[in-house]
């Protein structure tokens, strides 16, 4: 049994977990920086409160999970990720350590110290939007092959050139968007009590499901000439194109299920979307941790640390798995709508 | 400015940050759970009260404790991408238990927060245990991959350094395990339940004399006791670890320069380097051999049996050892005070030097954590794994450290003090509730008197 391959599996549904959850409440944050005038204001801000509160510590951390399978696992790619790529991981390290704080701040603030409220949620609002951005632009700088390496695992271009370029801006820009786009169809359930707000949500929604699919449009060129190998991994008639198909089908469809107010399923097509995405990534940068330095195989760790991570990681599911349904059952309501006691 | 100044200045910032919300993280449920136990038993009102104020605190000391702590786990990738990247298959494995003990305290944390109106109020208690023991738990597994670092074992090199096989559990449960994982227990209770008191003590000191503050008081003490005498063995057990496992550490914080055949106990003074002598201190003849080995004529090795660049600076450490072992000492002391006050007074005392003993002691609890961490970080130089790997090794090579690590420092000034300030305006007093059930129960009892 490869445990390698299983891990990095295991990375990846890590990355998948953080950007369908943290990445939410990251979107969420973009929300309440746009929502300052108007007259549901107010009531847009105590919504994103309500919505993430409870979760996004939880959400969030899955992107340690994903530091630590990485270091654990395949430590040679984590160091060269720190080192060549410290500028944009330092920075989304400082977004992702001023919003959380921020965000609890101003829960609390709510009540204690009301004329703080405003200005803890803009500094909660703007790093939202950094740390997804730096995150992104990380991952396209490792998928692009602009990262090599010397014999002494340091980059050979500098710190900049790796990450400032086409191919991982437009992935930068595409991970807040996504993050935007799943923010507003997850705010549309949660508003199901009040529909206006349910339908500011909606619009926005669709503008940002929209404004996506055009970012992934931009994005077809920026792919083939800045990022080789991806563009090959996903030439046609690989499973990886396919599911490249998949994604932009369900991003069509549920920006017409939100048109149509069927929010469920909407909420369904856009999460299977990122899926399939990050499914057609995944394939496209398989073998490589760093294209095309390091591979799975290169990097991973002597096999007793595998086996007892790939043990672990049954352990996370077993232990986590029913802790996040509890959470989960509590705090999103049902379809019907209904909150229900214990 | 230098990247190995800079990487371990950003690394012990943000230690020394982090560790703090830590042992609230750790403590802080144990509280909730020993408030809220108490107001379903015995249903006083002040009970409920301190438990929705501590409530109120966990939720943003944790949230910080979680943000620090995120910064920490890719900050090793970070700052220290050499060590990281030779130790990262041992201590990676404790890392990652503590991450997944971690996400079921952050989980369970929601469910608790958020939970008080949707859960009945016993299964809402017991949501509090989950978020105890993983909290609990991930601090333990945290410190295994620290006592990996003061005493690597379980992995074999190759001619080229690199790491070729790890025996996981070895590595796990090096020989500083039990130490140090028992000393940082005893002493998160210790500095969380003295820092519960002395938010009570000082208001008692500004004039309060309500039911809420005493109470706050009396469950603050109540577990200080416990973990302070607790305290004094642990602390023992530890510098005997010491004896053992990390000689050099042991020279270094008492310090010792020459090697000794019953060595006495050195307090205070100053370590003189070129001298090779600790200057105006007070020895206690043979004390260290007796508490390091039981035994008055057991030798102790001093400083100049490690080759020179190999050896801990002893005036980076000794000081903070002094006064880590003395700030056991006078929590340990503050104790049996507060309890022949307590017995003499029939209740909370309301002595004023007491209650600003009280109050100091809420300071130099986490002072003693800090402190201990920098006796076991600072003792183990020039190492980053102990005899294995030396931190200007480990280092990063990156350009731009310097001006993270000043950006971070400025970050973690403006977090602590907006934390302070909003749990400033948090700690109102006894909350309206509490009034408005103290006054119910005065009109019941007048009540009944009318009767």
């Amino acid at each position: 049994m490869p445990f390698d391959v299983i891990l990095a599996g295991a990375l990846g549904v890590s990355i998948l977990l953080f950007a369908l959850a943290g990445g939410a409440d990251f979107g969420a944050g973009f929300w309440s920086l746009l929502a300052r005038r108007g007259e549901r204001a107010t009531e847009q801000q105590q919504l994103i409160e309500r919505s993430i509160g409870p979760l996004w510590e939880a959400n969030e951390l899955w992107v340690v999970v994903s530091a630590v399978i990485l270091w654990s696992a395949f430590t040679p790619a984590f160091a060269a990720y720190g080192t060549a790529l410290f500028i944009p991981f330092v920075l989304a390290i400082a977004g992702i350590l001023l919003r959380g704080a921020f965000l609890a701040f101003r829960i609390e603030a709510q009540e204690a110290a009301p004329k703080a409220y405003r200005f803890f949620g803009e500094i909660f609002g703007s790093m939202s939007i950094v740390t997804p951005f730096f995150l992104g632009t990380a991952a396209g700088a490792i998928a692009s092959g602009r990262l090599r390496l010397n014999e002494n695992e340091l980059p050979v271009d500098g710190y900049f050139q790796p990450w400032l370029g086409p191919f991982p801006i437009i992935v930068g820009i595409l991970g807040v968007v996504t993050c935007v786009y799943l923010s507003a169809i997850y705010l549309t359930i949660d508003a199901a009590d009040n529909e206006p707000l349910q339908e500011d949500f909606r619009l926005r929604g669709i503008l940002s499901g929209v404004a996506l699919g055009v970012l992934g449009v931009i994005a077809i060129p920026i792919t083939r000439f800045d990022a080789p190998h991806m563009w090959e991994g996903l030439a046609p008639g690989k499973l990886a194109s396919v599911l490249m198909i998949v994604a932009a089908v369900f991003l069509v469809a549920s920006v017409g299920l939100l048109f149509l107010r069927r929010y469920w399923f909407a909420r369904a097509a856009a999460i299977l979307q990122v899926v399939a995405v990050f499914g057609a990534w995944a394939m496209a940068q398989y073998p490589y941790l760093l294209v095309p330095d390091i591979t799975i195989q290169d990097a991973a760790s002597p096999r007793s640390v595998l086996v007892a991570m790939s043990v672990l990681i049954v352990a996370y599911v077993v232990v986590l798995g029913p802790s996040l349904y509890l959470l989960f059952r509590l705090f999103k309501s049902s379809p019907s709508g209904k909150e229900e006691e214990y | 400015m230098e990247n190995l100044f800079a990487a371990r200045a950003v690394f012990g910032m943000s230690l020394s940050f982090h560790i703090m919300f830590a042992a609230l993280g750790v403590v802080m449920p144990f509280f909730l759970l020993l408030s809220q136990g108490l107001y379903l038993k015995r249903k006083k009102p002040v009970y409920l009260a301190l438990n929705k104020k501590w409530t109120t605190a966990f939720a943003i000391t944790y949230a910080i404790g979680a943000v620090s702590g995120t910064v920490l786990t890719f900050g090793l990738g970070l700052f220290w991408p050499r060590f990281m990247d030779f130790a990262g298959p041992m201590i990676g494995v404790p890392l990652s238990i503590e991450v997944m003990f971690f996400l079921l305290e952050a989980i369970f944390l929601g469910i608790y927060l958020f939970g008080r109106d949707k859960l009945s109020p016993w299964l809402h208690w017991a949501s509090a245990i989950p978020l105890f023991v993983g909290g609990f738990a991930s601090m333990i597994v945290v410190i295994l991959a620290n006592s990996w670092m003061n005493t690597p074992v379980g992995f074999e090199v190759n001619e080229a350094g690199e790491v070729i096989d790890v025996a996981v559990f070895e590595a796990m449960f090096a020989p500083a395990w039990y130490a140090e994982t028992s000393h940082m227990t005893v002493a998160a209770f210790e500095a969380v339940a003295f820092a519960f008191a002395a938010v009570y003590a000082f208001g008692m000191l500004r004039g309060r004399r309500d039911e809420y503050h005493k109470k706050g008081l009396f469950l603050g003490m109540m577990v200080a006791t416990l973990a302070a005498p607790l305290m004094i063995f642990s602390g023992d057990h530890t510098a005997r670890q010491l004896a053992v496992n990390e000689p050099a550490k042991l020279a270094a914080i008492e310090p010792l320069f020459e090697t000794t055949e019953g060595a006495g106990l050195s307090i205070g003074g100053y370590p003189d380097i070129e001298a090779g002598e600790v200057l105006y201190d007070i020895e206690i003849p043979t004390l260290l051999s007796v508490l390091s080995f039981d035994d008055p004529n057991a030798t102790i090795l001093g400083l100049n049996e490690f080759p020179e660049d190999e050896r801990p600076d002893p005036r980076a450490v000794w000081w903070a050892y002094d006064a880590m072992t003395g700030i056991g000492f006078f929590l340990a002391t503050i104790i049996p005070v507060f309890w022949i006050f307590y017995w003499r007074y029939r209740g909370v005392p309301t002595n004023k030097f007491l209650l600003a003993a009280l109050t100091l002691s809420g300071f130099l609890g986490f002072l003693a954590i800090e402190l201990g961490w920098i006796v076991t970080e600072e003792g183990r130089q020039p190492w980053v794994a102990q005899g294995v790997m030396r931190v200007d090794e480990g280092f990063s090579l990156a350009p731009g450290i310097g001006i993270a690590f000043i950006g971070f420092a400025l970050l973690y000034v403006f977090l602590a003090s907006t934390l302070i300030w909003l749990l400033k305006r948090i700690s109102t007093g006894a909350p309206p509730e509490e009034e408005i059930e103290e006054a119910r129960e005065q009109e019941e009892s007048e009540d009944a008197y009318a009767l």
